[in-house]
């Protein structure tokens, strides 16, 4: 059940989408979800959606892959959903019941949120799909250079975030093992109510907490021994480099920022 | 309670590019009061299989019966199962939770729906089995040293009163005294609980010391079945699977090869104290 969450995931494949630049792919993404709040009528949604299935496209992961990802998150999107139909005001009154009313104005407002919500986790997902954790916070780590001069430890930002994405599935193995040790103690994770269940994870939560430490501590005497002392004059092993399909790729990121900016504008 | 695994069949990722076949068609018997040791290389599907017996984990095909009944078919049996067959994982001591070792150890009985002074009278005999006295009662588990916290660990499956015991590597990552200690629990359990035992091991020594019976596995399949003796005379093929017989075997045979008369089928410390002793009288 745990193995289902493909959020923050990575696919192996070798497309295009993946061979590129993580900065580029960063600041595609950035520009993408930016769009996606300033996006507001028929053409720029479908604009967006046209970009999102051109992007899945040339990153070959397959969709089915990508929905999996969804499930997750469904029941976000549903109370989004719910929300937005019972509290939105208009004038185009369908359904009334006492001081709730279901209108026009909402529905088209749930549908929009909803169609935006998926489209920001598929495009934010599409990142984590196509690029390493490695890559990624390298990636990160040279976009936030700039920032240093003014204090910001980018290296040490980019270190601690490649070290928790790196300890993400060690610890997912970690819960499955502990949930599966305290089962065979009679364990129940399903049956009873809302407390009943909260408290039944007291035996999975206080091992994996003990674990993390255990582990945190381990690695940060392994780093020591090696001498790790911080991101000065660190070399990295694979320079990331600019290439032609990285130009391919900003331009078509910039087309898209100008198209939606032009019909915002325009239509 | 005799155990009957019958055609079992397991597939992880069943239906994706990364399905494959971790246990292959297994047919086992194991009966009351045996001691049976599972061997094989990493990966050759032994956790898969002693999760199987403990039902946390489904076969894709086949059925593994407990008395006859088939442990998956009806799901609010699983509690009775879980409690007839105790399983303790392999480093055990990372599951321990709560804020003293009596405390923890309770958990497992609580569960199976013991009243509180059944669990604790429970819990009592068990670490005691264990050989942890009652100063150990109200300490934390947490400070406890390595063999003390598997050993309570351990103390806490059997405080549940299981007929069957499954231990995965107990002795994985502890001292050989701490190991010594772990075999004699396993050794006054069997005398005094009257209990099955069914351990996975990497130790030729331990195993052929104690197994009644060994299991072979490789490649999700019983390789080998038999009697410490039956399956140690197999050099050759252990060796190509990635095992290997006790050392004490392939000194009898060096001293073969150097012309003494001892006898190759020796598979224990003791028994090889003995020959070489009456050699070299």
């Amino acid at each position: 059940m745990i193995r289902d969450i493909t959020v923050g995931q990575y696919y192996a494949s070798d497309s295009f989408m993946h061979r590129l630049d993580p900065r580029v792919k960063i600041i595609g993404t950035m520009a993408f979800v930016v769009m996606l709040f300033i996006i507001n009528d028929v053409y720029s949604y479908a604009f967006s959606i046209l970009a999102l299935a051109f992007g899945i496209y040339i990153s070959k992961v397959p969709v089915e892959f990508i929905f999996r990802g969804i499930k997750s998150i469904l029941f976000i999107v549903f109370l989004t959903a719910f929300l937005n139909i019972i509290t939105t005001r208009g004038t185009h009154i369908i359904l009334k019941f006492g001081i709730i009313s279901v209108t026009y104005e909402g529905i088209l407002m749930a549908v929009k949120m909803v169609v935006r919500l998926i489209m920001l986790i598929i495009g934010s997902s599409l990142l984590t799909l196509t690029t390493t954790p490695i890559q990624l916070t390298d990636g990160i780590e040279i976009l936030l250079k700039p920032f240093s001069k003014i204090g910001l430890p980018s290296a040490e930002i980019a270190m601690m975030m490649s070290i928790a994405l790196r300890f993400v599935p060690t610890l997912l193995e970690e819960t499955d093992k502990i949930i599966k040790a305290q089962q065979a103690r009679g364990a129940d994770f399903e049956s009873g109510g809302i407390i009943q269940k909260a408290k039944s994870l007291v035996p999975v939560l206080v091992p994996l907490f003990v674990s993390a430490f255990r582990r945190a501590d381990e690695l940060a005497s392994a780093m020591e021994a090696r001498c790790y002392r911080g991101g000065n004059n660190r070399t990295r092993m694979n320079k990331i480099v600019f290439n032609k399909n990285d130009y391919k790729a900003i331009a078509a990121i910039i087309f898209y920022v100008v198209v939606i900016c032009f019909i915002i504008i325009f239509v | 309670m005799p155990i009957e695994v019958s055609h079992l069949t397991h597939l992880y990722n069943k239906g994706t590019a990364m399905e494959t076949k971790a246990l292959d068609d297994i047919n086992l018997s194991i009966n009351d009061g045996e001691f049976v040791a599972i061997i094989g290389h990493t990966g050759s599907g032994k956790s898969t299989l002693i999760q199987h017996l403990n039902a946390l984990i489904k076969p894709t095909s086949g059925k593994i019966l407990l008395d006859g009944e088939d442990i998956n078919a009806d799901k609010t049996k699983l509690k009775y199962i879980r409690q007839k067959i105790g399983l303790v994982f392999q480093y055990p001591e990372y599951q321990l939770f709560e804020i003293t070792v009596l405390k923890d150890v309770c958990y497992g009985p609580i569960n199976m729906g013991f009243s509180n002074e059944e669990a604790e009278k429970a819990a009592k005999y068990a670490l005691k089995l264990v050989g942890l006295e009652e100063n150990f009662y109200d300490k934390s588990p947490f400070e406890l040293s390595g063999g003390q916290k598997r050993r309570v660990a351990i103390a806490g499956i059997l405080a549940m009163k299981p007929k069957v015991l499954i231990l995965d590597e107990p002795t994985a990552g502890i001292d050989p005294k701490g190991r010594d200690e772990i075999f004699s629990v396993i050794e006054r359990m069997r005398s005094e609980m009257d209990i099955t035992v069914i351990l996975v091991s990497h130790s030729m020594e331990d195993v052929a010391r104690y197994a009644d019976r060994i299991v072979v596995i490789n490649d999700g399949k019983i390789a080998l079945m038999g009697t410490p003796k039956d399956v140690f005379s197999n050099i050759e093929q252990l060796e190509s699977m990635g095992l290997a017989a006790p050392q004490t075997s392939y000194l009898m045979r060096e001293l073969r090869d150097k012309g003494f008369d001892v006898p190759l089928d020796v598979y224990t410390v003791e028994e090889s104290t003995e020959i070489l002793y009456n050699l070299f009288k």
